[in-house]
């Protein structure tokens, strides 16, 4: 993981050594691996920083915890711990970098799922971590988001600039030019490095979740909240870890959300985890 | 005419009008890199030649970049 994560690194060591000679090319090999590394260990700590997550709160940590340890011993992983943080969109997602795993749901989801359908949700974020899609995904999240949070220092510096407020034109225009300069990247950092296990991880929840009907049940809460009152902006560089695919395309200032959706489609997700619950049921 | 062209618009995939969106801020970009060079260098006819090498470059290295998106996006973009 580390050498892969040190590969587009590592374009910087012959021009190190064409400018400065052998000494600093070494340097900054050595400088490229330990960068990597460092992402690679701190990139779940600093996406927690980034939603401002905090731990469960006791009574809430109290209900979520013995699920929690319970999947981890049916899925053999180390047991995740419960964040929460600030959002009325039903968001849940994972990260963790191999060792420690932080499932984080969001205040919207508490609120709008029942316990059953909590614990379904649950199952789905530990099977993500069974899968082993959970490191790279992390890690992926947090170099595309840094890259398309980038547009948004370019609405902050038009707005610094006096061209207005946040909703005005010419802010929302410079955002959108330099949207377009960070999302080739950042979406292509998304394609070509992030693993899509939704489906498998569906499956291996279905597989040991006594009553499947919770999943699709949640599923179907979830996607109906954020079809009908998301109004929230994510940063298009996360999306891929998520659980539900929160982003829209309602005018031309969202189109380059679109080179961001790989969640595949809700009817497709719906249907096979209907076929997984449907064989279960013939071979019990 | 309008008519037509907003049909058009209309017609093409988001995340296609999101490359092309995309190919027009970095021209835009590109602008900006020969208007320096040219205020660096302190003349355009006679750096051409160095206009036009960092213009074909730019211009091949933006190109290949969307033909992986393209590539890669009409593979793996599932929700519409």
């Amino acid at each position: 993981m580390y050498v892969l994560l040190g590969i587009p690194l590592l374009a910087i060591v012959p021009v190190a050594f064409y400018f400065g000679g052998p000494y600093i090319a070494a340097a900054s090999l050595i400088l490229a691996l330990l960068l990597s590394i460092s992402v690679y260990r701190y990139s779940p700590k600093l996406l927690l920083k980034w939603y401002k997550c905090r731990k469960m709160p006791p009574a809430r940590n109290a209900e979520l915890n013995p699920s929690l340890t319970f999947l981890a011993s049916e899925f053999s992983i180390p047991c995740p711990e419960a964040y929460t943080f600030a959002s009325a969109v039903p968001i849940v997602f994972t990260v963790g970098n191999g060792r420690n795993y932080s499932v984080v749901i969001s205040e919207g989801a508490l609120d709008i799922l029942d316990e059953d359908e909590m614990k379904a949700v649950l199952t789905c974020e530990t099977a993500k971590i069974a899968s082993g899609s959970v490191p790279l995904n992390t890690v992926v999240a947090l170099v595309a988001g840094t890259v398309a949070s980038l547009s948004t220092v370019a609405m902050w510096m038009s707005m610094l600039a006096g061209f207005g407020q946040e909703k005005d034109a010419a802010p929302r225009f410079a955002r959108f030019l330099g949207m377009g300069l960070v999302s080739l990247p950042a979406a292509l950092l998304v394609h070509l490095f992030s693993v899509n296990s939704t489906f498998r991880s569906d499956e291996m929840a279905a597989r040991v979740m006594a009553d499947v009907s919770y999943l699709s049940g949640s599923l179907c809460r979830m996607n109906n909240y954020i079809r009908l009152h998301c109004i929230e902006d994510f940063n298009p560089g996360h999306v891929h870890m998520f659980l539900l695919n929160p982003l829209r395309v309602n005018d031309v200032f969202d189109v380059y959300s679109s080179m961001f959706m790989i969640k595949p489609d809700f009817e497709r997700r719906l249907s096979a985890i209907g076929k997984i619950s449907d064989t279960c049921n013939c071979q019990g | 005419m309008f008519a037509m062209l907003s049909d058009l618009f209309r017609s093409i995939k988001n995340w296609k009008k999101a490359l092309l969106f995309s190919f027009v801020s970095y021209m835009m970009v590109l602008f900006g890199i020969i208007v320096a060079i040219v205020f660096i260098l302190k003349g355009f006819s006679r750096n051409l030649p160095i206009l036009m090498g960092t213009t074909v470059v730019y211009t091949f290295l933006l190109l290949l970049a969307l033909l992986i998106a393209r590539h890669l996006f009409k593979k793996r973009l599932i929700e519409e």
